[in-house]
C-alpha cells in the first residue's frame, strides 16, 4: 500500500469525526503553544541578559588582578611583555591612575572622572574607539570620554540645585560648548599617608580626541586617558614614587588582558593561571548565566511538556475511539488482507498529523502571543511603574531550538499516545470483528 | 489448491483456571483440486465456518497441516497470512462485508490499493470488473444503496479483483432471496469455467450445494459423506 493511499485513508477516516479530530488538534496545539510561550519567557530574559553583558562589557576582556608575587604592588614593564607573549593575545592594556583629579573649564568642573594614563596603541587594538577627534600625540593632550562633558557642571552652585533626582547634573547647569581642542585645567592632588599636608599640582592639558558613546545607553562613563608622559610629570610635581620601581621603570596599576575571540578566552586564562597571574574574565559570569538560564529553560519545557501531556490524553481517547467505530472495518480490510503493519501505519499517521497540526498551529498562536507580549507588555509596565523598560529588554523570544524542541516533544508524545490505539487495530480479531462483536 | 492433513480443531471456552474445550474439528483429511468447485454443507455447530477458518488462516487448527496453493500456511503469523490471503484467496461472506463508508467500485479496489497497484491500473480494473459482474451503472452507489444481490456482486467482484485462483465462499446465498440466489449461483459456475477459479463453498442449502463438482458433509466435527469424486 501507497503512502498517497495510505493518506488518503486517513483523511476519510478523519472525515468522518471532523469535530472529534478538530477538538483534539485544538488541545495539541493548546499544549504545544503552553510550552513554547512558557519557555519563551526564559529564552527572552537569557537573550536580553547576554545582550545586556555582551554591550555593557567586552566578553574577550580577561582583566588582570594580581601576580604570583604577593610584595608587588602593580605590573612591571616584564610582566606586560610576558602578557603579550601569550597566544591568541590580542591587546594588553596597561594602565596608571592620575590618583584624585578634577577639570576646570570656563568655571565648569567635572569632579571625579576616572583619569588614566595609558599606551594608546594599546588602546587602540584593544578596541578603543573615538566618536571624534584624535588620539594623544604630546604630552598635555587628552582623551575624555562621551559622558564627560555632561558631567562637567557649573562652579558654585549647591548639591541640591546642580543634581537632578537620579544624580546627574541639571542639563541646564552643565557646559554646553563643544569640548573638542578646548584646553582644560586638570588639577591632581595626593594625600600621603604619613599624615603631612596634601598637595596638588596642575597642569593645562587639550582634549584632542571623544571617546564613541558605549552601545549601552544605561551605562554612564566619566575617564580621562592620558599620556604616560603627564603622568610622570605630575607625580614628580606631586611627589609621588609608587608609580616607578626602585630601578625607576614604570610600575602599573592595572592591565587588560585582550583575546582575539571569546573561544580563546578560556586557554588564555589558563596561561596566565599557570604563569601565577590572578584573573578574571566576563566569560565566567556570562558561563554562570548560562547554566542558570539553561537550567531555567529545561525546567519551564518541563513544565510545558506536562499540557503537552495532558493533550496526549485526548489524543489516545480520540484514536481509541476511532478504533473501536472501525472495529468492523479493520476487521474487512484485514480479511481481505491488509498487513496488520499497514493497520498500525494508518492509525500511527493519524495520530502524528494530529500531533503536528496541533504543534504547528500552536507555534504559529505562541508566535503571535510572544510578539503581543514584547510589544504590549513594556507598555504596561512603564503605565503602571511610571519607569522606562529598557530597549534591551525582551519578555519573550521563540528561536528556531524551541520550536524544534517543541515539535520534537509534540510529536514523541502524539506517537505514543497513539501506538496503544494503533497496537489495538491490529489486535482487531477478524471473525469477531466480521460478526460485530467489538 | 487445499490439501487438509488430519486438522482437528477446539475452542477453549470461559475463564482462567475453569476452562474448557470443546472440540470442532476431528482429524479432517480434504483435498481440493484446481479448478473444481467443492461445496460443504453440514448443520449449524457441525464445524463448517470453523473449517472454513482455517483454510482462510483467520484460525490456527490445533494440530494438522493446511496446504494452499503449494504452501503449508499452518504456522505463518498474522502479518505473513494476510500477504497470503491478498495475493492467493478471494473471500466471499454472508453478509456481504462491504465497507460501508465506501461505494461500490472503492470496494472493490481496496485488495488492489492493498496490493500497491497503480491508480490508473486500478480504476481500468474496478470498471472492467463492474462490467463482469453486471454492475457498470453503480459504481458511485454506497452499500446501503444497493440490493442484496447487487451487495453480493460488489463482494464477488472485490474477490475477484486480484485475479485469486481459489474463493472461499461463507453461506455466499444466505442473505439473498431465490431469484437473487439463482442469479449468483449460474455466476460463480460462470466464472469457473470462464476463469478456472477454484471455489470452496460452505452452505446448509442443498440447492446451492448441488451447483458443486463435488459435494462434502461434516457432522459433529467429521467428514460424514461424499458426492462425487473423492480424490483423497
Amino acid at each position: 500500500m501507497t503512502f498517497g493511499d495510505k493518506w488518503r485513508f486517513v483523511q476519510q477516516n478523519m472525515k468522518k469525526n471532523k469535530v472529534r479530530v478538530f477538538m483534539t488538534i485544538l488541545a495539541a496545539a493548546m499544549g504545544s503553544c503552553f510550552l513554547i510561550v512558557l519557555a519563551s519567557v526564559g529564552f527572552g530574559l537569557h537573550d536580553s541578559l547576554i545582550k545586556d553583558e555582551m554591550e555593557s562589557r567586552a566578553v574577550t576582556k580577561i582583566d588582570i588582578y594580581g601576580t604570583g608575587d604577593e610584595d608587588q604592588l602593580g605590573f612591571t614593564t616584564e610582566n606586560i611583555a610576558e602578557l603579550k607573549q601569550i597566544e591568541d593575545v590580542r591587546a594588553v592594556r596597561q594602565i596608571q591612575n592620575l590618583g584624585e583629579t578634577s577639570f576646570h573649564l570656563d568655571g565648569y568642573t567635572n569632579d571625579m572622572p576616572s583619569a588614566i594614563a595609558v599606551d594608546f596603541e594599546s588602546e587602540k587594538q584593544a578596541g578603543l574607539e573615538l566618536g571624534s577627534g584624535r588620539l594623544p600625540e604630546a604630552e598635555n593632550e587628552i582623551v575624555v570620554s562621551s559622558d564627560f562633558g555632561a558631567l562637567l557642571g557649573k562652579d558654585g552652585l549647591e548639591d541640591k540645585d546642580k543634581y537632578a533626582d537620579d544624580g546627574t547634573i541639571k542639563s541646564e547647569h552643565r557646559y554646553q560648548e563643544d569640548l573638542l581642542g578646548k584646553e582644560i585645567e586638570l588639577e591632581a592632588s595626593t594625600f600621603p599617608e604619613d599624615g603631612s599636608k596634601p598637595r596638588t599640582a596642575t597642569e593645562k592639558v587639550e582634549i584632542v580626541g571623544i571617546e564613541a558613546a558605549p552601545a549601552n545607553e544605561y551605562l554612564y562613563t566619566n575617564s580621562v586617558k592620558t599620556t604616560p608622559a603627564l603622568k610622570n610629570k605630575l607625580d614628580k610635581a606631586l611627589g609621588v614614587t609608587e608609580s616607578v620601581t626602585e630601578q625607576g621603570d614604570p610600575l602599573y596599576d592595572q592591565a587588560e588582558v585582550y583575546a582575539v575571540n571569546a573561544e580563546a578566552v578560556e586557554g588564555i586564562l589558563t596561561t596566565l593561571e599557570e604563569k601565577g597571574y590572578l584573573a578574571y574574565s566576563n566569560l565566567e559570569e556570562l558561563k554562570n548565566i548560562n547554566i542558570l538560564f539553561n537550567v531555567v529553560k529545561a525546567g519551564l519545557i518541563i513544565v510545558g511538556t506536562i499540557a503537552v501531556l495532558i493533550a496526549s490524553i485526548g489524543i489516545y481517547n480520540t484514536m481509541t475511539m476511532a478504533v473501536t467505530e472501525r472495529a468492523p472495518d479493520i476487521g474487512i480490510m484485514k480479511a481481505i488482507g491488509a498487513n496488520p503493519k499497514t493497520i498500525k501505519q494508518i492509525f500511527l499517521m493519524e495520530s502524528t498529523f494530529i500531533g503536528l497540526a496541533g504543534a504547528l498551529i500552536g507555534t504559529t498562536v505562541a508566535y503571535l502571543i510572544s510578539f503581543i507580549v514584547n510589544a504590549g507588555v513594556p507598555v504596561i509596565l512603564e503605565q503602571i511603574f511610571n519607569e522606562e523598560i529598557p530597549s534591551t529588554l525582551q519578555l519573550s523570544s521563540i528561536p528556531f531550538l524551541l520550536v524544534a524542541i517543541s515539535i520534537t516533544i509534540c510529536l514523541i508524545v502524539t506517537v505514543l499516545s497513539g501506538s496503544r490505539p494503533a497496537k489495538q487495530a491490529t489486535n482487531v480479531d477478524v471473525l469477531r470483528a466480521l460478526r460485530r462483536e467489538i | 489448491m487445499i490439501t487438509i492433513k488430519q486438522v482437528s480443531h477446539h475452542y477453549t471456552m470461559g475463564k482462567k483456571a475453569k476452562e474448557t474445550t470443546v472440540p470442532v474439528l476431528h482429524g479432517i483429511d480434504l483435498h481440493v483440486e484446481k479448478g473444481e468447485i467443492v461445496s460443504l454443507v453440514g448443520k449449524s455447530g457441525s464445524g463448517k465456518s470453523t473449517l472454513l477458518h482455517i483454510i482462510g488462516g483467520f484460525i490456527q487448527p490445533t494440530s494438522g497441516q493446511v496446504v494452499i496453493n503449494g504452501k503449508t500456511i499452518t504456522g505463518w503469523d498474522e502479518g505473513k497470512l494476510a500477504d497470503f490471503r491478498l495475493q492467493h484467496i478471494g473471500y466471499i461472506f454472508q453478509n456481504f462485508q462491504l465497507i460501508p463508508s465506501m461505494t461500490a467500485a472503492q470496494n472493490i479496489e481496496l485488495p488492489l490499493i492493498l496490493n500497491g497497484t497503480a491508480k490508473q491500473e486500478r480504476k481500468q480494473k474496478v470498471a472492467e470488473i463492474l462490467r463482469q459482474v453486471e454492475l457498470e451503472a453503480y459504481p458511485d452507489h454506497y452499500p446501503s444503496e444497493l440490493s442484496g444481490g447487487q451487495q453480493q456482486r460488489v463482494a464477488i467482484a472485490r474477490a475477484l479483483i486480484l485475479d485469486p485462483p481459489l474463493i472461499l465462499a461463507d453461506e455466499p446465498t444466505g442473505s439473498l432471496d431465490s431469484d437473487t440466489e439463482a442469479e449468483l449461483l449460474t455466476l460463480i459456475r460462470k466464472l469457473n469455467e470462464q476463469n478456472g477459479i477454484t471455489f470452496f463453498l460452505i452452505t446448509h442449502d442443498q440447492e446451492v450445494a448441488a451447483i458443486a463438482d463435488r459435494q462434502l458433509e461434516i457432522k459433529d466435527g467429521q467428514m460424514l459423506k461424499v458426492k462425487g469424486v473423492m480424490p483423497v
